[in-house]
């Protein structure tokens, strides 16, 4: 039996393997690489997808591969990819203090590329050909504001926040948090919690707002999520303790989840972080660069606040 | 005729006994024929600079599982490592860096030593609490900041290589000879490989079982470190979350090359097939075009259908 197991499971290694190799690019297409340190996330599909249409669309073929975070392993693709002879590439990082050796061998290539999201370290940011970024203070700054726009509308002698953050450490992370303490500086908004990182797992967001819950109970009058995944876990412990209605809630996203809850009145506002528009953004600078047109070194992902009203101007996810 | 039914026989068993580098050997015939770039100098070198760092480690869980434990903390200690390498490099230079690194890994290797061994603590359990507890004091280190460097001597180390291959895989290398002769050589490696196989009998035979279990993880604890700075050489940076993945790469890379989960039986040597056969397939993945998700199904595939076989090997041996 267990013979005959490994047997299939050989066959069908070996039928993945082929068949997922045999997909062939399109004869004289150029070839597009990209390297994405965020593959699986949420708001990393959506972008791929964009990546891939907009490829499509100006007749590139695109292969990415997910870098899983490791700055050494999306080196290793780059360099595999350049010896394979891509004409192209597009690098999103994971973090900022690893780019500056991976920037250095992707301009040593002569090749074409762009990088996207994470904003790379300040030392090379200039050797960049073009960044795709959202400003992320700016979005922070916009997550500040609202929190001031709700308490307007909702008036109150205290304010109290409870404030969820993404990893530890990740520029995003921390680039939204700097903006968010840029506008509520001098106001009377009371962060009640230390820092507390979700990590952008909905599970452990869960777990933060059942704690806050059990510590603070009816003294939150706002509850505020660095991305949609968070919101969903927070959302879920403010449900299950029958406070739903009874506290403001605001996140960043463009989620189906945060969609969902603007239509159901429950979110306040979200702040827009469009992967699509990212993505797609990349292929077309990438493609001027290509065509030896001359971009901006900086290009920036539109972003503000969606309120229940907007929900049709923008593309969900 | 009977002659023949058992040299097909023993063929067989010979092929399944080998299936991995017989895979290894097929798949590199296979892929030197459908994608050109992949037998380039440039690519192979790629290969082996990449699998060298996690090859380090993967060296020592060898080591820990053929004793019949493992270690789920090896990837924080390499995040930490990565993170006090390049501090100590920031404030005092390579030397003491180096140093202080490799010691504070080998500490951190023998605390789990301690805790399986002596506290007779399940690894499963100790490690995780380890793997935890010292990826939140890399996160204090940096106030969870990802850190980086501009040290000259680091640069210089990073930049050296011999026709494409860097300081890495040389490291590795010594390393990979270090661990083969202590296993195979010494009286010690062979304790290990006794306190693995049943850990009773070796007790009662004398051997000190609770030492080689301490041993085995500080080793493991150094590897770890050394990865991490050797990791810090390539990339030039530090941050806790560096590695994650480097513990279930390892034990991959260890099962993949023969070694039986349940201890006492195994190589270092053909770890290295292991470690060769995942670089390989990474690679080879990538070149062929198929995608971040395909490529996830077909590694879990690839280890399954390795585990299979060795329980086959295993029925086989036992007829």
């Amino acid at each position: 039996m267990k013979k005959a197991c490994a047997i299939v499971l050989m066959l069908v290694l070996l039928v993945s393997v082929v068949s997922a190799g045999g997909q062939k690019e399109a004869g004289g297409a150029k070839k597009i690489f990209m390297s994405s340190a965020y593959y699986t996330a949420p708001y990393g599909a959506p972008l791929q997808e964009a990546v891939r249409e907009k490829a499509k669309e100006l007749g590139y073929t695109v292969q990415i591969v997910d870098g899983e975070q490791n700055a050494d392993k999306q080196l290793s693709q780059f360099k595999a990819a350049v010896a394979d002879g891509y004409d192209a590439l597009i690098y999103w990082p994971g973090d900022q203090a690893s780019t500056p050796p991976i920037v250095e061998y992707l301009n040593s290539t002569g090749k074409p590329w762009v990088a996207l999201n994470t904003v790379v370290d300040a030392s090379v940011l200039d050797q960049v050909p073009c960044m795709i970024a959202s400003d992320e203070v700016e979005i922070g700054r916009w997550l500040g504001r609202l929190m001031i726009q709700y308490f307007e509308k909702n008036p109150s002698a205290t304010k109290n926040v409870v404030y969820i953050e993404g990893s530890p450490g990740s520029s995003y992370t921390e680039n939204l948090t700097i903006g968010v303490n840029e506008v509520i500086k001098g106001t009377d908004i009371n962060i009640m919690n230390d820092r507390q990182f979700a990590e952008y797992d909905p599970s452990r967001a869960m777990a933060i707002m059942e704690d806050m819950l059990t510590k603070y109970g009816d003294k939150i009058e706002l509850a505020v999520a660095q991305d949609g995944g968070m919101f969903q876990g927070a959302y879920s412990a403010i449900e299950a303790a029958g406070y739903v209605g009874k506290l403001g809630l605001l996140c960043q996203g463009q989620d189906l989840i945060v969609r969902d809850k603007l239509v159901a009145g429950e979110l306040f506002a979200s702040v827009a972080q469009d992967p699509f528009t990212e993505g797609s953004l990349a292929v077309e600078m990438l493609d001027k660069i290509i065509r030896g047109e001359k971009v901006e070194n900086w290009f920036a992902t539109p972003t503000g606040p969606i309120f229940k009203a907007d929900i049709d101007n923008y593309r969900w996810f | 005729m009977r002659k023949s039914t058992l040299d097909k026989k023993y063929i067989i068993t010979l092929l399944i006994e080998n299936a991995v580098t017989v895979f290894l050997v097929g798949f590199v015939i296979f892929m030197v024929f459908t994608k050109r770039s992949f037998s380039t100098w440039d690519n192979i070198v790629n290969i082996i600079n990449e699998s060298s760092i996690y090859g380090i480690a993967a060296c020592a869980m060898t080591v820990v599982v053929i004793s019949g434990e493992f270690d789920l903390s090896s990837s924080s200690i390499f995040g930490w490592s990565t993170v006090i390498f390049v501090i100590c490099i920031n404030a005092m230079g390579i030397v003491p860096a180096f140093f202080i690194t490799l010691v504070c890994g080998a500490a951190f290797g023998a605390l789990n030593g301690l805790l399986i061994a002596k506290v007779k603590m399940p690894a499963f359990v100790a490690t995780l609490g380890t793997m935890i507890a010292i990826k939140g004091l890399a996160y204090v280190m940096t106030k969870a900041q990802p850190i980086n460097t501009n040290n000259a001597t680091l640069k210089a180390i990073g930049s050296f290589n011999m026709g494409g291959i860097s300081i890495i895989p040389i490291v590795y290398l010594g390393v990979l000879v270090l661990f083969i002769w202590f296993m195979r050589y010494t009286k010690f490696g062979r304790d290990i490989y006794a306190t693995g196989g049943n850990y009773e009998v070796a007790r009662l035979s004398g051997i000190n079982v609770v030492f080689s279990k301490f041993i085995v993880f500080t080793m493991l604890g150094a590897a770890a470190a050394l990865a991490g700075m050797m990791y810090g050489v390539r990339i030039k940076a530090g941050w806790a979350p560096y590695g994650q993945d480097l513990a279930l790469y390892c034990i991959t890379a260890t099962i993949i090359g023969g070694t039986s989960l349940l201890g006492g039986t195994g190589s270092v040597g053909k770890t290295v097939i292991g470690v060769l056969v995942l670089a390989v397939l990474f690679n080879a993945l990538t070149l062929l075009g198929v995608s971040g998700s395909m490529q996830k199904f077909i590694r879990g595939l690839v280890l399954i259908t390795v585990i299979m076989l060795d329980a086959v090997v295993a029925k086989r041996q036992k007829e």
